[in-house]
């Protein structure tokens, strides 16, 4: 019978492998299969100063001891020749996007898993991929050829096995790993509990209260025991476990529409007025608003989430409103308030907002005392400004204080210079 | 404290005054309800600090049929919950309360409850209110006034005043407005009693009065109603009925109701409030609860639907129909409520457009008023 095989294609190191490519007197150097033809490169989130964090490194300064999440300063002491770069996070954005769509091109069943994973299903057997192997190496072969990145690819009969198998990949010479159904339950079978991908701190549970060693002993812990201390998870990792995974993949996760919006910051220092707090949360507030706005959807519950100084302690709370909406005069107040009731006067440090049970717009309440159509026709003027001249051509005056972020974050993606 | 009541006279007036004992707060008190006996009648009462009720039995022990017996005055604050249950459950048509410190011994029959109190000391005093001016109402006028209006206020804090009903009084008129901004609602009554005020405007919470509604007989008992620059009070029979009011500034609705129309209609209420109850089976989920009403010459088509579930048409006759054909969107939910408040008498209905007000009141009379916005729909 036919089946699909499941593969997870994902690329080696891979902030630090655009900026090795984008660079001619390393990229001419760099082969395909020998990672020690990498120059040893950093991307640091703050190259200006020894206590920014190293967020790729090339298997060269791997090699030195770098590793990431590593402090800039502590990766300079290893090794002081390292080739520190700021990130471009707009660039490897855009080759993201190219390397997902020549996925797509060779796999029409592809789905993007992250910035530089991606999943893809075919059938097998069939004519059109007769060699499992030889169709991942083809798109392995692809990538390198277009941009200079090696990937790495597992395959198994679901997408679990396929992460399992891509953990396999990356420490494989020539980083293609398939393993095929019938072989499924032995390899799991004695790799260690820790290697079991996606469980998190449920791992330590699992070897600390149920005192297993390995995926071959959880398969054998009955289902019942599982769902009695993890709840629905139990059967996740009973599933797992026995080499199971019953998720498909959806070619359009990423344009489906929103179950929730939501933005958040960290701030440059710990906030302690009220006044100070309330700028960032109307300025990420209007973020929410506007991406709601530009998908046509109205959410119904709004939630705050304050982590206070230190990074320790701090809550979500969310509040569910009586009716859909998209606009920042009707869930500021809601913010506010929640605010006032959970906020224990802790220095803030990072402050996030969401909206969700949304809904698509397809109908619009009229008001006795605002011109809602009128208004809708503000925030359309307001949102075209932005795009066109960018997002802090016309800003809220609150922003223009010492507190406000917004001018200072829009030149940034996922917290670091595009 | 120590006394002889029945008890039915009790349960009735612990019911009456729970309805101020809050479902959750910190306070622990606050889920007490204070009864204080001095030699003349026992007052039982409940204050969340936003509604205050307060009941007094008497004790008239010339007649035959005494309600109460006190043989020794004094005070004590008991659990809500537990005081009704106990009560309705007692055997025997009459109750001994004694109370020592902290703790009552509740009597009847062979039953006895040693119930645990709180320090009636620590129990928030009701606000003082100078009962001189003031004006009064038939319980069910008032209580009329309030059912018409107050399922059109606000449930969102966002604008507090519009949570509130606005309660106007002015030459010889008295008003119950409530709006939440999509729809109002407002009933006018006559008064020919002089009332002490000149003119009169307060904010009274919607939940507030939704809580005396319930308690107010359904008769012609009078009611006499205070309003101070922050607090309502309400007093019927043995019964006093506080609320506090809301602050700020209503808007301005006196021109919010059109003065010309585009089109009008006269239909049988009952038949038009079943059909779009119908129509808004399938509404339900819909960010709005949309329907849409197809007005025509010679009939009326209601429709509604729901992409997963499905569809519905339905078609009714007006009495009379006049002025152009159109198409309106709006919340069932909010016709339903008008049309309910209406009855089943024979209703009008003014249309000024696809996009603007239409209003619904009874024929022949004006009085009782419901304005609706209707919902944009296509291309919005």
């Amino acid at each position: 019978m036919t089946q699909l095989i499941y593969g997870l294609c994902d690329m080696q190191s891979f902030y630090a492998s655009c900026e090795v490519a984008a660079r001619k007197e390393y990229a001419a150097q760099r082969t395909e299969f020998d990672d020690s033809t990498d120059p040893p490169l950093v991307v640091a989130g703050d190259p200006s100063r020894r206590n920014g964090i190293i967020l790729a490194a090339t298997p060269t300064a791997k090699k030195y001891g770098v590793s990431n999440a590593m402090r800039l300063g502590e990766a300079l002491e290893l090794y002081p020749d390292l080739i520190v770069v700021r990130p471009h996070m707009e660039f490897y954005i855009q080759v993201s996007i190219r390397i997902q769509q020549l996925m797509k091109q060779e796999f029409p069943l592809q789905e993007q898993f992250s910035v530089d994973e991606g999943f893809f299903a075919f059938p097998w057997p069939s004519n059109l991929f007769p060699d499992p192997i030889e169709a991942a190496r083809r798109i392995q072969e692809k990538i390198w050829d277009q941009f200079r990145i090696r990937s790495r690819i597992g395959m198994g009969p679901n997408k679990w096995i396929a992460k399992m198998s891509n953990a396999k990949a990356k420490k494989s010479s020539g980083g293609i790993v398939w393993w095929q159904e019938e072989e499924v339950p032995a390899i799991l079978r004695d790799m260690p509990v820790e290697t079991m991908w996606g469980l998190k701190r449920r791992a330590d549970t699992l070897k600390y209260e149920f005192g297993v060693q390995t995926i071959g002993e959880v398969a054998k812990i009955p289902i019942g025991h599982l769902r009695a201390r993890f709840g629905v998870w139990g059967e996740i990792i009973h599933r797992w476990a026995n080499g199971i995974d019953l998720s498909g993949i959806n070619p359009s996760a990423y344009s489906s529409p929103h179950k929730s919006f939501s933005h958040r910051t960290t701030l440059p220092r710990d906030y302690y007025e009220r006044t100070d707090v309330a700028v960032v949360i109307l300025e990420l507030l209007d973020e929410v608003c506007y991406r709601l706005r530009r998908a046509r959807q109205v959410g119904r519950r709004v939630g705050l989430g304050v982590t206070y100084e230190k990074l320790t302690g701090g809550f979500w709370r969310a509040k569910t409103l009586s009716k859909f909406t998209d606009t920042p005069e009707e869930l500021y107040p809601e913010l506010l308030a929640l605010l006032d009731r959970y906020w224990d006067g802790s220095g803030v440090r990072a402050i996030s907002i969401g909206v969700d049970m949304l809904q698509v717009e397809s109908s619009m309440q009229l008001s006795l005392f605002k011109d809602l159509p009128k208004r809708n026709q503000f925030y359309e003027v307001v949102d075209r400004i932005h795009e066109k001249y960018g997002e802090t051509s016309l800003i809220r005056a609150v922003s223009l204080k010492k507190s406000g972020q917004l001018r200072d974050r829009s030149g940034k993606i996922g917290g670091h210079f595009a | 404290m120590r006394l002889v009541i029945k008890k039915n006279e009790l349960l009735h007036a612990l019911q009456d005054v729970q309805r101020a004992v809050p479902t959750r707060t910190t306070k622990m008190i606050l889920y007490g309800i204070l009864l204080h006996a001095d030699y003349e009648k026992l007052e039982i009462s409940a204050y969340d600090q936003e509604i205050g009720i307060k009941t007094n039995i008497s004790s008239l022990p010339d007649q035959e049929d005494n309600p109460l017996q006190i043989e020794e005055p004094g005070s004590i604050v008991l659990n809500a919950k537990y005081v009704i249950e106990i009560v309705r459950k007692l055997p025997q048509p009459l109750v001994r309360i004694d109370v020592q410190d902290f703790t009552a011994i509740i009597h009847s029959g062979n039953a006895t409850y040693t119930l645990n109190g709180m320090d009636p000391r620590e129990y928030p005093s009701l606000p003082e209110i100078h009962e001189e001016v003031g004006f009064t109402l038939q319980a069910d006028t008032l209580k009329m006034l309030i059912e018409h209006t107050v399922f059109a206020v606000s449930n969102s804090e966002v604008r507090p005043t519009l949570t509130g009903i606005l309660l106007k009084y002015q030459e010889g008129t008295i008003s119950f407005s409530a709006t939440d901004s999509h729809r109002l609602a407002m009933q006018t009554i006559e008064v020919d009693v002089p009332t002490g005020y000149e003119a009169i405007e307060a904010i009274i919470p919607g939940k507030s009065l939704t809580e005396l509604a319930k308690i107010i007989p359904d008769d012609d008992t009078l009611v006499n109603i205070h309003i101070t620059q922050n607090q309502l009070l309400v007093s019927f029979a043995n019964t006093y009925f506080y609320s506090r009011l809301i602050e700020g500034n209503y808007p301005d609705i006196s021109r919010i109701f059109p003065s010309s129309f585009r089109s009008n209609l006269q239909i049988d209420g009952k038949n038009l409030l079943d059909c779009i109850e119908r129509a808004a089976l399938l509404a339900r989920d819909n960010e709005n609860q949309v329907i849409r009403i197809q007005l025509k010459p010679s009939f009326i088509e209601v429709s509604s639907h729901s992409p997963e579930i499905g569809k519905i048409t339905e078609t009714v006759e007006p009495e009379s129909f006049s002025g152009e054909a159109m198409l309106i969107a709006c919340n069932a939910k909010f016709l339903i409520d008008a049309l309910r408040a209406l009855g089943s008498a024979t209703i009008k209905i003014d249309f000024t457009g696809q996009g603007s007000a239409f209003v619904l009141y009874e024929l022949n009379n004006d009085q009782h008023v419901h304005l609706i916005l209707p919902v944009r729909i296509g291309n919005i």
